[in-house]
């Protein structure tokens, strides 16, 4: 080999940014988002799981970590010198954790500018993965910080509520991608109207979206739909209790792609465990806690599917 | 992105153009109960009107796909894919058509052609050992590996209109045998062995491949 073959940089993988949201409070998004902080960290790959639920933040006592000293409202509230001082050490080798936010009353509701500054900070976190756990809501906080995931991920739980809630994410995650893409205020009315529209009305779905844009500029239809097919987030359905919960998510999914454009991948399915929660009680992580019961053997199968789908850099930036 | 009246009946059912019977029959179980009039999915997603056209939809769709001859000519006139005359001729034998993989499709003057495989018995084989050969590849796929439960069967036999007295009465299966079936009450049920049996008749009786629904259901809970 000549010297000129030799690598400069090892070719390790990219770093990936997965985001683990899905609308609705309740759902499990915290738990699935330790255990696969967890999983991967355990895979030799160094971790950085993010309380990004900066209303409710308790990804802490899921990763066993009781007190977090800093949180990410003392970075935005300048009482830390640097963003590397939150990276607090866990129980858990290769996984660091940053803290959310839990006694600052407005600190849910950051202005654009620190959303984007810590945006910036979480894409320049080094390490192998990050994980964003995001607090419920559609708000454009959660959703953009969903969207700068390279594998994006909404968990729901076989009730009515969570499914209805699912689908409004995705359709606002998807609104705002597209939205985001364009800069041009002609086509803001056109969104204000997919984003408000109810059964019969003019834009019911998103092809009525495309189509509209379409008459006025080809070109830009062409775009966002290249934006469309390559949104591709991962489902998970948790807390399942009866057989015919599983195919939830292949309903979820078949409906989503026909109704919404958008193609769901089932990655799995988590079946409710009281384990979860005698583990939660106990201040510690279930995956280290109780490593065979239902609910983490299928976290395992969950993972690998999710690393089986390839890089998942199936969102293009 | 395509609107519902453009997709056609393979995409209305999510199957690839070769899919065998089993998968069709298969994707009819999931199609219904996505779309049946209690579904978790559907809930206050899509109007009644919506619900109604796809089911609809996927009845028709379903209708075609099942039926080998409806299904070749559908593929010849709406999807362009004709089958290699040569072979189509020599099933003698009437069994059950196993269409290749994708890479079978080749182009001929502009068209697809289709190889239909015929040597009963080659497929399952084949199947049989990437199984064994690839447990974790098998493994990846539990979540798509679809369990049909006694909720799901419920849907269909309601979507159907036939009520459980009548499979009763057809069948010669006590009515607490079939709504145990449909509730998963399994200690209402005799023995697994018999049971199945039970599951096949009463999956017969819904036009349901007995083999599919009874693969698919799982005598014990989550």
């Amino acid at each position: 080999m000549s010297q000129t073959d030799i690598p400069l940089i090892p070719d390790y993988p990219a770093k990936q940014i997965w985001a683990i949201g899905g609308g609705k409070g309740g759902t499990g998004k915290t738990i699935v988002s330790a255990s696969i902080s967890i999983l991967l960290a355990k895979t030799g790959s160094k971790v950085v799981a993010i309380d990004a639920d900066l209303g409710g933040a308790n990804l802490h006592t899921c990763l066993g970590v009781r007190y977090p000293k800093t949180t990410i409202a003392d970075f935005l509230l300048k009482k830390i010198a640097s963003f590397d001082e939150l990276l607090i050490n866990t129980p858990i080798e290769n996984l660091k954790f940053i803290s959310g936010a839990n006694d600052f009353l407005t600190i849910a509701n950051i202005p654009y500018a620190q959303k984007q500054k810590l945006i910036k900070y979480i894409r320049n976190i080094p390490s192998d993965y990050i994980i964003l756990d995001l607090g419920a809501g559609t708000s454009f906080n959660v959703l953009d910080l969903f969207l700068i995931s390279d594998c994006s991920i909404v968990v729901v739980v076989p009730e009515p509520t969570s499914v209805e809630n699912v689908y409004r994410f995705i359709k606002c995650a998807i609104l705002r991608r597209l939205s985001n893409s364009l800069n041009s205020p002609r086509f803001q009315d056109i969104f204000k109207l997919a984003t408000e529209a109810r059964g019969n009305e003019s834009i019911k779905t998103l092809y009525d979206l495309l189509e509209r844009i379409h008459k006025m500029d080809s070109s830009v239809a062409a775009d966002l739909e290249k934006k469309l097919d390559t949104f591709s987030p991962k489902l998970i359905v948790n807390q399942v209790r009866e057989n015919d919960s599983i195919t939830i998510g292949n309903s979820i999914r078949d409906i989503t792609k026909k109704y919404l454009g958008v193609g769901l991948d089932y990655a799995g399915y988590i079946p409710y465990d009281e384990r979860v929660s005698e583990a939660i009680k106990k201040f510690k992580p279930m995956i280290t806690e109780y490593p065979n019961c239902s609910a983490s053997l299928c976290m395992n199968l969950t993972l690998k599917k999710l690393l089986s789908n390839g890089q998942p850099s199936t969102i293009a930036k | 992105m395509k609107r519902i009246e453009d997709l056609n009946y393979y995409e209305l059912l999510n199957l690839a153009e070769n899919a065998s019977t089993g998968d069709i029959h298969k994707a009819y179980l999931l199609a219904v109960s996505t779309y049946s009039k209690d579904s978790l999915a559907a809930y206050n997603i899509l109007l009644d009107e919506d619900r109604m056209d796809m089911l609809k939809r996927i009845e028709t769709a379903y209708a075609t796909l099942i039926d080998k001859n409806k299904r070749i000519s559908y593929d010849e006139q709406v999807l362009k894919i004709t089958s290699n005359a040569a072979v189509s001729h020599t099933n003698p034998s009437g069994a059950d058509i196993h269409f290749k993989k994708d890479d079978d499709l080749t182009k001929k003057d502009g068209k697809t052609i289709r190889a239909f495989d015929f040597s009963a018995g080659s497929m399952p084989k084949s199947r049989d050992k990437s199984v064994r050969e690839d447990k974790d590849e098998y493994e990846f796929k539990t979540a798509d590996s679809a369990i049909f439960g006694g909720g799901h069967l419920k849907n269909i036999r309601e979507m159907k209109g036939i009520t459980l007295d009548e499979i009763s009465q057809k069948t010669r299966i006590k009515i607490s045998y079939l709504k145990a079936l449909e509730d998963e009450d399994f200690k209402q049920l005799p023995a697994e062995v018999f049971a199945r049996g039970f599951l096949k008749a009463y999956a017969k009786y819904l036009a349901l491949d007995p083999e599919v629904v009874n693969r698919s259901y799982k005598f014990k809970k989550i």
